[in-house]
């Protein structure tokens, strides 16, 4: 009689425990206590290091040290795994896949010079006071990036993007995320799908900004022998240069406005949405710049109006 | 001299041919070799491996994170696409003048519509992984890429001897490819 309660009681704890292996993840989410973990490593200062957090948060901040230190705030029983070398290290949430991570918001310090990579999900990432290149990907959270970067690609799909720095290389792409960028550099790359993308104060020497249905508002100014494209199949096109501009400006459009005296009239005709006119605006001292320092701007939408101005 | 070569036409022509051009080509097979090589060479490895005991697991130069089965075969058939492409590309853009460019421009889109679809079919795996909202985002976008191939094959229909009509449909190709392409890689990052 004795045995056979031992042998039941041995068999419920069992299957208790292979049930709460089974289900780890369930368990997880019912301890909702949030964890707090802090962690450290050494790294060179142009080291590298990789972050990944599906769903929360990544903010990280550059520092002046050479060591990476993370503050972990996990909304779950997940680990936190990290390591590498002094040269590279990868460190993020131990989750399966996007649709069951468990939340958690990382703070990390790193060296400023640093390359950084972060991948997330439905992840907001936010990077700041930090001079190393930033490689950033996400899928439904946003992206903040300011300071000063060297580079910065980011991409998100519905998140917004926002770039508040002048790197020397700008990549950024989302599906129908907003995207924004404000600074000064010499190679971006704008692209969305539906997405709408708003340039303000930027100085600018090569660009490429298109969209499929998403508006683009350029605000800036395009740098001598300089060579801007802005296109967009179905959204408006506002173009506003800087008085320190002198370009050649190339539009097409259903409806173009170059919002100057004297400028050529939208065409008529079946290809009117495609045949380009073009205008020249003098900026700087208002005497005109030598034909090879213009700049190359060229402006089209398919379905949506162009308007082009100077201040 | 500078003004009268920017006037010309054959100049104007080249700048819209070139922008025209694909914007990515995938290396070579061998080329992805040694990149692959260099790069498994210095993959960054997680605490877990470092800290795995060398008596128990031999040592080995294959990466950490091993590529799922499959990855070298779909960037075959990506550097096949890629090339089949240029190829298309190429050629509808060395005839722009004095031709029937209705023929061409179907080809084309019909050389297009193919690889994506194929590109479509694998990125379909890919697609589950991730979220619900992010697969709807996914199948939006790619709708409005569509309807904006649509209006284009509609006008180049209604004016087939437009170059920057063409030149507008193979950009838009080259964006949905590259918004594909794009999903792959974020889904497979899952």
């Amino acid at each position: 009689m004795v045995n056979l309660q031992a042998t039941r009681l041995t068999v419920a704890i069992a299957l208790g425990l292979l049930l709460a292996d089974a289900f780890p993840v369930r368990a997880q989410t019912k301890q909702a206590k949030p964890v707090t973990v802090a962690r450290g490593w050494p790294l060179e200062r142009d080291g590298m290091i990789r972050l990944h957090n599906y769903n929360g948060s990544v903010t990280v901040e550059g520092w002046d040290r050479d060591s990476v230190h993370i503050a972990a705030t996990i909304h779950g029983s997940v680990p936190l795994f990290g390591g590498g070398s002094r040269r590279a290290i990868k460190t993020g949430l131990e989750t399966g896949d996007a649709n069951t991570s468990i939340p958690a918001d990382l703070v990390v310090w790193l060296p400023r010079q640093a390359k950084l990579s972060v991948r997330g999900a439905m992840t907001v990432i936010e990077v700041r006071a930090f001079a190393g290149t930033i490689d950033a990907s996400s899928l439904s959270g946003r992206i903040a990036i300011s300071g000063s970067p060297a580079e910065v690609t980011a991409e998100t799909m519905d998140g917004s993007v926002t770039v508040s720095a002048s790197p020397s290389f700008l990549r950024a792409r989302t599906a129908t995320g907003a995207l924004t960028w404000s600074g000064q550099s010499d190679d971006v790359t704008l692209s969305t799908v539906g997405g709408e993308i708003v340039v303000n104060r930027a100085v600018v020497r090569r660009a490429r900004i298109e969209t499929v249905t998403g508006a683009i508002g350029f605000d800036g100014t395009v740098q001598s022998s300089g060579m801007v494209s802005l296109e967009s199949h179905s959204g408006d096109v506002s173009v506003t240069l800087d008085r320190a501009t002198s370009a050649v400006v190339s539009a097409a459009s259903p409806a173009v406005f170059f919002g100057r005296p004297g400028s050529p009239p939208t065409p008529a005709g079946k290809d009117a949405s495609t045949r380009p006119v073009s205008a020249t605006f003098s900026g700087g001292t208002g005497k005109g710049a030598a034909s090879q320092e213009l700049a190359q701007v060229s402006v089209r939408s398919f379905k949506g109006r162009v308007t082009v101005t100077q201040r | 001299m500078t003004d009268e070569l920017e006037k010309d036409p054959r100049l104007k022509r080249l700048r819209e041919l070139t922008a025209a051009l694909p914007r990515e080509i995938e290396p070579a097979g061998e080329a992805w070799d040694a990149i692959r090589s260099r790069i498994d060479a210095s993959r960054v490895r997680t605490i877990t491996d470092v800290e795995r005991s060398p008596a128990t697991e031999a040592p080995s130069a294959t990466p950490i994170a091993g590529r799922a089965p499959g990855v070298h075969a779909a960037r075959w058939r990506l550097a096949a696409a890629a090339v089949l492409i240029v190829g298309a590309t190429g050629w509808l853009l060395s005839r722009t003048s004095g031709r029937t460019p209705a023929p061409e421009t179907e080809l084309v889109s019909a050389r297009y519509e193919t690889t994506a679809r194929e590109l479509e079919a694998e990125m379909a795996r890919q697609l589950s992984a991730l979220p619900p909202a992010t697969q709807d985002v996914v199948k939006q976008s790619l709708a409005a890429i569509d309807v904006a191939l649509g209006d284009l094959r509609r006008a180049l229909a209604g004016d087939p001897k437009n170059a920057a009509l063409e030149q507008y449909l193979v950009t838009t190709y080259e964006r949905k490819l590259d918004f594909i392409r794009r999903v792959r890689t974020l889904g497979s990052a899952m």
